[in-house]
């Protein structure tokens, strides 16, 4: 029974769309036609939900494909297990929504009808993608969702903008996607195999049997792949162009396609812990990208764009989240993020709508600075104490509470610093809304944050153990991800000395209105401006430093090979 | 030379039918319909013998092999489209006197004797005649528009085809290292002729379409067909040679980033293909040999239908430089649908393009030298490249500036034309769709 409604959950999609697809080549063009693509898809998010169930209940559904491909058939090559069954309920479920959503929006635009048939065979290919269980599989899904996308972003051909961005998208992906073929051939060589429950049973038996060099090859070469597809630095700079696509495309590609990186790394999660090496790089990247995509976030004006960096610092957390071994925690950030950034990408337009009609939007208020006072003690320390030290009883208390033991595992500490990092940067939020200037306000509002929070963590702790129940895998991954206290310590100091310092100016600057950073730093602050605002400047220097002598190069090649003259 | 075996004969006759039963009909289309039936049925004919061999078989019991009737499907794939664009009315006086139709299909008759043999002098038999048709051909095409050619270019030919027919008389000589290297030095004549033929861009629709037959899809075939008699008895060591023709591949890379002439990007993206096909048939290796397989049937089929969208854009436009169609198609839409058909091929593109044989191509080279397998892969990225620039140039954009009137013009697609790129296309999806399946080896490994 399960099985029958495994196989319906990317069939539905692709048959809703591909009948969509007839009816807008016979000419049959009323908007309604559009429901069939979206309750298709709808429908395959509630058998979703019933396999998940069945999942749970009797454990992993092994799927036979009804054709054979060559060189494919050591092993299952498609089955629904816990990631695989969490993963297509949120890419069915954002599918349906985004579609319902278009509904409307898309309303009257040509090739109404080829839209929705593509997002519907798009979100077939997702759920594909995180039910295969062979690399090569997956690297068939995972350039089948870059076609998809490609088409989805150049969907109104017209606009040359649309077309460029699609392309270059398309060949950021494809140069990860050469990586990530490296990768699978050195899989091959050094497995023999390309399931990964084959894979998974090697390492297992004999963690040795593969030495370091090829294994950090193979997992970094598939790294690569995951960032280019995530947005990580210095693959970024294809998603903040990305806005000329439709509203509906934004928050399908960023509620579920930059997600594909993180849900490849655990899905190859066994092979990442099992190369400490490339664990810590991957931190490291993540690390970057979490610090750059959010600083750049900082200084757009746009709101799309700013809606994009986001996402990119998001995705930075998550691949972090993947360094420490911290996978599952990586799945849940990566639906929770899904969830909300697509809700913020489809109400961007509304707001903007509203914003110009409205002229007192945005009220002033919340975001204005309060007259300068002057320094009081008195006055600083009730809101050094809120901001910084009331998250960190709460974060402290939600973990004690859900039976995670701080000393045990480093990976739970940065687990401990993200809440703590997040929740403070929440209560600062709302100290300059002034909704902790009385106490009678304070009370509700710290009531929120520390059920909130008591409820993030909670769920976060049940999730891991929900994903990977084996104790020995999930001490595996953390102490794969570990560097070892003695230097794990003085970064964690570190770090938060800078958090600390950060919150101090930013507490100053925000809420007293006095600027205490010394003028060496301010005189670099123009500097350090331009730099985000040119998103690093990795396209310029990937332009001038590389494509451009690359094409003199060849230019002189062919000079050489046809002389000057025809050249 | 050993005698042909009789049930090839049906392969060789039936393609000859075309321009006799075209004689029988005055135009308009029985004429068209007369010329494209024989090859059909050939199609026909050698699909029903694949599909009549087991799966777990490369050989059945009249001697066929599997790969010679794979190499016989994809000349027949490519000659029925083009069939359908040659039997409309010649342009140019010149494009008249062209012998169009017999031409092609003395080829797809020549090209099935040598494809279909599996002893080794009948293959090289075969592969000096081909050399020689293309030689003839390159002669007709040159005499219609002197100086298309350049000498230098037909010598080559001509000195190829010589060499591989005099292995065929001396079929022992081929196991000692000067018929080994006669013949290496034959394919190494052949090799580049997408490349370095250096015609003079003669605009006319009719020399493009039969040049792209003769120097654009049969090449990789001819190629292919004549190392099917060198894996056995190789050098030792052939990294040196792949690295070579894998040099040549990225030359035409090159080539195709740096062209002025659409007909340029078309010569350097099918000779890197050729590069990456030959290196895997170098290696000796089955995954090598199935890969390169892979290209040689999806190659010749992908550059037509490039080629074929190419040559209708400038057959509309008068225009072959690539700044010039700049825009030109997108105002065209089945155009554009056949081209980014074939340039998905090039991108090793699942269901649409050759993943499966690409995938067991780098297998090959890999497992001999990862250093050429990881050129191999940046090749690839680099293909993909340039024939998504080509799309995104020809095919989204602005438009050229044309009165309402032209625009009409430009946009109608004679039936002829709009059959061809159908044909092409379906033809070229089934093969994907049989190499996903294993037609092209490995199924059950």
């Amino acid at each position: 029974m399960q099985d029958g409604a495994a196989v319906l959950l990317p069939a539905l999609p692709l048959l809703g769309g591909l009948l969509l697809f007839l009816f807008d080549a016979c000419g049959v063009k009323s908007p309604r036609t559009a429901l069939i693509a979206l309750v298709s898809t709808a429908l395959s998010f509630f058998l979703g939900l019933f396999v998940l169930w069945g999942v749970i209940a009797s454990g992993p559904l092994i799927l036979r494909l009804p054709v054979t491909l060559p060189g494919l058939t050591d092993g299952p090559l498609w089955g629904v297990d816990r990631l695989s069954a969490i993963m297509v309920l949120l890419v069915t479920g954002v599918s349906t929504v985004v579609q319902a959503y278009s509904l409307r929006y898309i309303l009257g635009e040509p090739d109404y009808g080829r839209f929705f048939s593509l997002v519907a065979a798009e979100t077939s290919v997702l759920v594909m993608l995180v039910t295969s269980r062979n690399l090569l599989l997956i690297f068939v899904f995972w350039q089948l969702m870059s076609l998809g996308l490609y088409l989805l972003m150049a969907h109104n051909r017209r606009r040359r903008n649309a077309v460029d961005t699609a392309g270059k998208t398309f060949l950021v992906h494809r140069a990860g996607d050469m990586f990530m073929l490296a990768g699978i051939l050195i899989a091959h060589e050094s497995f023999h195999t390309l399931d990964l429950g084959r894979i998974a049973d090697i390492l297992r038996d004999s963690p040795a049997a593969v030495s370091q060099g090829p294994l950090a090859a193979l997992v970094l070469c598939i790294f690569v792949g995951c960032m280019a597809k995530s947005a990580q630095f210095p693959f970024h700079f294809w998603l903040p162009d990305t806005m000329e696509t439709p509203t509906p495309v934004s928050a399908l590609m960023h509620a579920g396609i930059v997600n594909a990186g993180g849900y490849l790394m655990n899905r190859t999660s066994i092979l990442f812990a099992h190369s400490p090496l490339s664990m810590h790089i991957v931190f490291a990247v993540g690390f970057l990208t979490a610090l750059f995509g959010s600083s750049t976030m900082l200084i757009q004006s746009d709101v799309k764009r700013k809606l994009g960096f986001s996402t990119m610092g998001q995705m930075g957390y998550m691949t972090m989240e993947c360094g420490l071994g911290a996978f599952s925690l990586a799945v849940f950030h990566l639906i929770a993020h899904g969830i909300f950034k697509a809700t913020l990408f489809l109400e961007s337009g509304t707001a903007i709508a509203i914003a110009r009609k409205d002229p007192s939007i945005p009220r002033r208020m919340a975001e204005e600075p309060a007259t300068p006072e002057g320094f009081h003690l008195s006055r600083a320390l009730p809101v050094a104490l809120v901001t910084l030290v009331l998250p960190l009883v709460i974060v402290l208390g939600a973990h004690q509470l859900a039976d995670i033991h701080l000393s045990r595992e480093e990976g739970t500490v940065v687990f401990l610093f993200f809440s703590w990092v997040t929740v403070s940067q929440v209560t600062i939020s709302l100290t300059r809304a002034r909704l902790f200037d009385s106490f009678a306000a304070a009370i509700p509002w710290t009531a929120v944050l520390v059920l909130f929070v008591y409820g993030y963590i909670g769920a976060a702790h049940k999730f891991n153990l929900f994903l990977y129940p084996d104790p020995v895998t999930r001490a595996l991954f953390f102490s794969s991800g570990g560097v070892g206290w003695v230097m794990f310590t003085p970064i964690v100091l570190l770090i938060t000395s800078v958090i600390v310092a950060g919150w101090v100016v930013a507490f100053f600057r925000g809420v007293r209105g006095r600027q205490i950073l010394p003028p060496w730093i301010l005189s670099r602050q123009e500097a350090l401006y331009l730099f985000f605002l040119n998103r690093g400047s990795v396209e310029h220097l990937l332009l001038h430093r590389v494509v451009e002598p690359v094409d003199r190069l060849l230019w002189r090649l062919r000079e050489l090979f046809d002389g000057k003259e025809r050249a | 030379m050993a005698a042909l075996p009789l049930n090839i004969l049906p392969f060789l006759a039936l393609p000859l039918f075309s321009p006799l039963l075209r004689r029988l009909f005055s135009s308009g289309r029985s004429r068209s319909l007369a010329t494209v039936l024989p090859v059909a049925l050939f199609l026909l004919w050698v699909l029903a013998r694949i599909l009549s061999l087991p799966a777990s078989s490369p050989v059945i019991a009249g001697g066929l092999s599997r790969e010679g009737l794979l190499l016989c499907l994809c000349l027949g794939a490519v000659l029925l489209p083009l069939l359908l664009v040659l039997t409309e009315k010649a342009e140019s006086p010149k494009g008249g006197r062209l012998p169009a139709v017999w031409f092609p299909c003395l080829l797809l008759s020549a090209g099935s004797a040598a494809f279909l043999e599996s002893g080794d002098s009948g293959v090289l038999a075969g592969g000096g005649l081909l050399g020689l048709l293309l030689l003839g051909g390159a002669g007709f095409l040159g005499g219609a528009y002197p100086g298309a050619y350049r000498n230098g270019f037909l010598l080559r030919v001509l000195a190829g085809s010589l060499l591989v027919l005099t292995l065929s008389f001396r079929t022992t000589l081929v196991a000692t290292p000067a018929g080994g290297g006669m013949l290496l030095a034959a394919i190494l004549l052949f090799f580049p002729a997408p490349l370095s033929r250096r015609s003079e861009r003669v605009v006319a629709p009719e020399f493009l379409q039969l040049d792209m037959l003769f120097f654009l899809c049969l090449p990789p075939l001819l190629v292919f067909d004549l190392l099917r008699v060198w894996p056995s008895r190789g050098f030792p060591d052939t990294t040196l040679l792949e690295g070579i023709v894998l040099g040549w591949g990225l030359l035409g890379l090159v080539r195709a980033k740096t062209a002025h002439y659409v007909q340029e990007v078309a010569d350097g993206l099918s000779s890197a293909g050729m590069g990456a096909m030959v290196a895997g048939l170098l290696t000796g290796t089955a995954a090598g040999r199935e890969g390169g397989l892979f290209l040689a049937v999806l190659l010749p089929q992908a550059s037509l239908l490039g080629g074929l969208v190419l040559s209708a854009l400038i057959a509309r436009f008068r225009v072959r430089t690539v700044s010039g169609l700049s825009g030109a198609g997108a105002m065209i839409a089945p155009l554009r649908l056949a081209f980014l058909l074939a340039a998905f091929q090039g991108m090793s593109l699942p269901v649409v393009g050759g993943l499966l044989g690409e995938w067991r191509l780098i297998e090959g080279i890999y497992d001999g030298s990862p250093l050429l397998g990881i050129g191999v892969l940046a090749g690839l990225f680099l293909t993909f490249a340039l024939t998504l620039a080509a799309l995104r140039r020809f095919f989204s954009g602005m438009e050229p500036p044309l009165s309402r009137g032209d625009r009409e013009i430009v946009k109608t697609l004679w039936p002829g034309e709009l059959w061809a790129f159908g044909t092409a296309s379906f033809l070229l999806l089934l093969t994907d769709f049989a190499g996903t399946l294993g037609w092209f080896g490995g199924a059950g490994r």
